[in-house]
């Protein structure tokens, strides 16, 4: 059972905090929000918690999975996987090879085909394997953009505004199926949203004007 | 910075600025009269003044900087009125399809094909005499004329495809397209928005470029062999003769006219800013009419001017290369064969193998030693960026000569290694600027989701990064390739005898009269960078079909 925990956690553009400390945590096959207007440092928090600030920008504070300060791992060996508002499959490669790509070297072959057929049928995929991501829908390309991120059997799960561009039918399929398929992983998730219906019933921190409050 | 990251750095910077400044320092020092090995130590001014007093040499240091000037500004109107006419636009769209391919062709091999459709027996004039009934060819010759005239012409149409690719880029990235569009849609006529709106912002943009062009236009020497004048020569041409004087005390007076020419051209490219800042102020300042037809039409004849001399000098050169027999005034050959290949194919096949060994080399180690700058140090500082221009600001005969004597020193012999060393500082250039734009489009998401996947920073660059830059790379081989093909001075000074490429046998082959031999050496000289274009152009849009799909 993994859990994903923020202590003290701020970020600052040389002297200036860009909000205040924040601690939280997120259990197992919860999923946690994160709201607040554009601009308030929602992404900066999700970029410091992968170990992707840029350079001008300094993190505090301990981010914490299973236990495990991750704080000072590169970013590939952190074990956090990513769903964004845009997808970023790899243009250049089909659905099949999006998804080989992110397995564990470690995993045989046999079961890393299994794996990928499994995973396809579940999200109602399957025969889109040959298709680049250019020839998938908005939809389907989101759903391949979170099978591929399970693929790399991540620890703990942000998802950055995934279902904004998304119309609202969609929507509420995507955000059904993709907050089931977490939490039948057990994987703890940080949500960022500006929309209320995203976060409807769920654990909701909002950060205005530098100062975090409980939703 | 890490320890692969700082070794590309040193590794980049060590092949690009050593042989430049000990180049530029090798020819400072026989100028003012130390040159041991000649045992000449006497420092001092005596060599400029042998300099000054040389016969024409100053007709030729003003023929220089007039067929230089002309060669400049007359491309540079060209491309402004095919831009000023919607070039960016895409309104030339037959014109913008062949751009890469007509700038891929070498400089003396696209003189060569236009020198021989300009003389005595071209084919205008063939056209001419079938028309009035003459058997003869015209007495009047169109090139290598005293004033510099051809010269001029040849450089500046050949210099139009690479102002119009420049500017393309610069239109993209200054997004200049939906501005003209607004003004356009404010009622500005075309002339109207183009020079208030567009040249104000893309010639300080264009200012490298240009002085490229202007630097080259008046330090060429193998163009200036084929085309220019020969009494007097260009100043390049001058020196270059003065460096492979059997005196061998001339070459301090070669370095004193190789310094000489390195002031010209830093006065010239001073004289330019200047120039451009008095453009951007009339620019904005003056009333444009809403149109100007006359120069709608100038646009468009100009157009076809530059597609005609490309594909009529390649035509004629392939013609001639098979061509048996082909009197005066017939449009084409009576009979055609292969005896010149086959006869000259123990000169052109080694020449061949040369050009390919070392334009691929140089071609790659660019590439190399691009990516690994990219990758480990990222885009060059702002400071740093004008260096990449310095090869090509400094006229060949003002740094070139004495660098392969220094390599030998190394252990880098004359032969492959110079050569190769020497075309880096041509190629390193335009491989850097071409892939920094390459890396600058590309989303750097995709290489921070592999990471996020868990991946190594190598296998994302080698599935992702890479892979997303095949095209580019692909490109950017090309580019460097066709630029080593081009390489005349920087080849021969540094084979000494020892090794000769298609363009140094070309040049030398046109100084001769066999038309056919000239014309199976420039059309290979043509073909080998074309061919080259092809293949990674192929290779690109191999790479590339995820983008199509």
């Amino acid at each position: 059972m993994h859990s994903l925990e923020l202590q003290n956690v701020t970020t600052r553009i040389g002297e200036q905090a860009l909000f205040s400390a924040v601690s939280l945590t997120v259990a197992a096959s919860e999923v946690v929000a994160v709201m607040g207007p554009s601009g308030v440092g929602k992404s900066t928090l999700l970029n410091h918690i992968l170990g992707m600030l840029p350079a001008d920008i300094t993190g505090e504070g301990s981010v914490l999975l299973d236990g495990v300060d991750i704080g000072k791992l590169n970013t590939e060996h952190r074990g956090i996987g990513l769903v964004a508002q845009d997808d970023w499959l790899f243009p250049h490669m089909t659905v099949w090879q999006n998804l080989k790509f992110a397995q564990p070297k470690s995993m045989n072959r046999q079961d890393g085909q299994a794996q990928i057929t499994q995973y396809l049928s579940e999200a109602g995929l399957l025969g889109l394997e040959k298709h680049l991501p250019s020839q998938l829908s908005g939809g389907q390309r989101q759903r391949v953009a979170v099978l591929r991120m399970l693929m790399a059997q991540p620890k703990a799960v942000l998802l950055d505004e995934p279902f904004s561009k998304l119309d609202q039918q969609l929507r509420r399929d995507f955000r059904h199926w993709c907050f089931s398929v977490l939490a039948e992983r057990s994987l703890p998730a940080l949500l960022v949203s500006h929309d209320p219906q995203d976060v409807a019933g769920l654990r909701c921190w909002q950060l205005d004007k530098g100062d975090w409050h409980h939703a | 910075m890490n320890v692969p990251a700082r070794l590309f750095s040193s590794l980049f910077w060590a092949a690009f600025l050593l042989p430049i400044i000990s180049g530029v320092v090798l020819t400072l020092l026989p100028a003012f009269g130390w040159l041991p090995v000649l045992n000449q130590q006497q420092l001092g001014w005596h060599i400029w003044q042998q300099l000054f007093i040389q016969p024409s040499f100053w007709a030729a240091s003003g023929l220089t900087w007039w067929s230089g000037w002309l060669a400049t500004l007359a491309s540079l109107f060209i491309a402004a009125l095919l831009l000023q006419y919607g070039f960016a636009q895409q309104r030339f769209a037959l014109l913008s399809r062949w751009l890469s391919a007509m700038l891929a062709v070498p400089h003396a091999a696209y003189a060569l094909g236009l020198f021989a459709l300009l003389a005595a027996t071209g084919w205008p004039a063939r056209i001419w005499a079938l028309g009035s009934g003459e058997q003869l060819p015209p007495q009047i010759a169109l090139t290598q004329d005293p004033y510099g005239l051809s010269l001029a012409l040849t450089l500046a149409l050949r210099e139009v495809p690479f102002l119009l690719l420049m500017a393309l880029a610069a239109f993209r990235t200054l997004n200049l397209a939906p501005l003209l569009r607004q003004a356009r849609l404010l009622g500005y006529g075309e002339p109207q928005a183009f020079w208030p709106v567009v040249v104000p912002q893309l010639l300080p943009v264009l200012r490298w470029p240009i002085m490229v062009v202007l630097a080259y236009n008046l330090g060429v020497v193998d163009v200036a062999l084929i085309t220019g004048p020969s009494l007097p020569p260009t100043l390049a041409v001058m020196v270059h003769q003065w460096f492979v004087d059997p005196d061998l005390t001339m070459r301090l007076v070669a370095a004193a006219g190789g310094i000489w020419l390195t002031l010209m051209i830093m006065l010239a490219c001073a004289l330019w800013w200047g120039i451009e800042k008095l453009i951007i102020a009339i620019c904005m300042t003056r009333q444009w009419p809403r149109q100007t037809f006359g120069f709608a039409w100038l646009a468009k004849l100009s157009s076809i001017l530059l597609l005609t001399a490309w594909l009529l000098g390649a035509a004629w050169l392939l013609f001639w290369a098979f061509a048996r027999r082909w009197r005066f005034p017939d449009l084409w050959p009576e009979q055609w064969q292969l005896r010149s290949w086959l006869r000259t194919s123990s000169d052109w096949w080694p020449a061949l193998v040369d050009t390919l060994v070392v334009g691929v080399a140089s071609a790659t180690l660019a590439l190399v030693l691009v990516i690994g700058l990219l990758e480990g140090v990222g885009q060059l500082k702002r400071w740093q960026r004008p260096l990449l221009f310095v090869p090509l600001i400094l006229p060949q005969v003002g740094f070139l000569f004495f660098v392969p004597g220094m390599l030998a020193r190394i252990g880098i012999g004359y032969g492959y290694g110079a050569a190769i060393t020497l075309h880096l500082l041509f190629v390193l250039p335009y491989s850097y600027l071409l892939l920094e734009r390459a890396y600058l489009s590309l989303n750097l998401q995709y290489e921070q989701h592999a990471l996020l996947l868990s991946k190594s920073r190598w296998r994302a660059l080698w599935r992702v990064k890479w892979p997303l830059l095949a095209p580019a790379f692909a490109s950017v081989f090309a580019v460097g390739f066709s630029v080593s093909v081009a390489q005349y001075l920087a080849t021969l000074y540094a084979s000494a005898g020892r090794i000769e490429t298609i363009t140094t046998l070309t040049v030398s082959a046109a100084g001769g009269g066999d038309r056919r031999l000239i014309a199976v050496f420039a059309l290979l000289q043509w073909l080998l960078p074309f061919l080259v274009f092809l293949v990674m152009a192929w290779v690109s849009h191999w790479r590339s079909r995820w983008q199509r799909a």
